[in-house]
């Protein structure tokens, strides 16, 4: 669930997961919950619905979050592998256009049906979820928290971060996106 | 942010690691999704629920998914870096105050 990573502060192309490296400046917080998103589909989902392993989306799932962090953290090593010089504008290039068709991909082919697809059986036998009454006093519906996701959360975070991931683009590349890169280091 | 020869090296290592782990995914991925890639037959209750494309994407997954597993686990790294990353700024920013 949730897309875009950020890595050194931007969100880099599918899922809202996983701030990197730098021992970098950065919300925790906001770190935490994008590895979140993305282990909640890949753990929490496929990782207890095995009837879901076979789904349609998983394929787009895989090439798309694979394709994109390929792209982002060949960047990053290029980036440490030689911290004189700038990583090749091709490389950057990729890094800030691979998002484009990638992120929405892997967001409404891939963790959106299989939420939307896990919904049913996760209700039906009550995955993760904490009934009442229990000695605790305190329920929760781990169904109720994927339909929060599925019609809520991820596609607003989509907005966000596409949009963001957008001005980063320009950013870095220059109008358009056609420039091969700045070559300006970011931490 | 400079960073020191042993944080950049530990950071190099990590960020090599992560992209073998997701390229190598990639490669299972699409290698079973052409057909190219030794696949793993999917169960017969895949198939009767989600119909004749389960057996192409139930080799996908078997495929791919520990990789994919073992690289998302992995990331949660970045959420210390990040932690890390930020006391560093504030000891820094310490630093500076202090002189």
């Amino acid at each position: 669930m949730m897309g875009a990573r950020a890595h050194h502060h931007s969100p880099s192309p599918t899922s809202l997961s996983s701030l990197s490296p730098g021992l970098v400046p950065g919300s925790p917080a906001l770190a935490f919950l994008q590895w979140f998103g993305r282990s909640n589909v890949l753990f929490l989902i496929l990782g207890s619905i095995p009837e879901l392993r076979a789904h349609w989306a998983v394929a787009p799932l895989f090439v798309a979050w694979a394709a994109a962090d390929v792209a982002r953290y060949a960047w990053y090593a290029a980036a440490l592998a030689r911290p004189s010089s700038p990583p090749p504008a091709w490389l950057t290039w990729l890094r800030y256009s691979a998002f484009i068709p990638l992120y929405p991909a892997g967001i409404f082919a891939g963790e959106m049906p299989l939420i939307a697809a896990g919904l049913p059986l996760i209700e039906a036998r009550g995955l993760h979820s904490l009934a009442l009454p229990n000695r605790l006093n305190w329920g929760f519906s781990y169904a109720a928290f994927c339909r929060l996701g599925l019609y809520v959360l991820l596609p607003t975070a989509f907005i966000v971060l596409y949009r963001y991931l957008l001005s980063q683009r320009v950013k870095r590349l220059g109008c358009g996106g056609r420039r091969g890169g700045s070559g300006r280091r970011e931490a | 942010m400079s960073r020191s020869t042993p944080t950049r090296l530990y950071l190099l290592a990590y960020n090599a690691a992560q992209l073998a782990g997701w390229a190598w995914a990639l490669g299972r991925t699409l290698g079973a999704l052409g057909g190219w890639a030794p696949a793993a037959a999917s169960a017969p209750a895949h198939r009767a629920l989600w119909g004749a494309a389960s057996q192409t994407t139930g080799a996908a997954y078997a495929a791919a998914a520990p990789a994919v597993r073992a690289c998302q686990a992995g990331a949660l790294l970045e959420t210390v870096h990040v932690v890390l990353g930020k006391e560093w700024m504030e000891e820094r920013e310490r630093g500076r105050g202090n002189t």
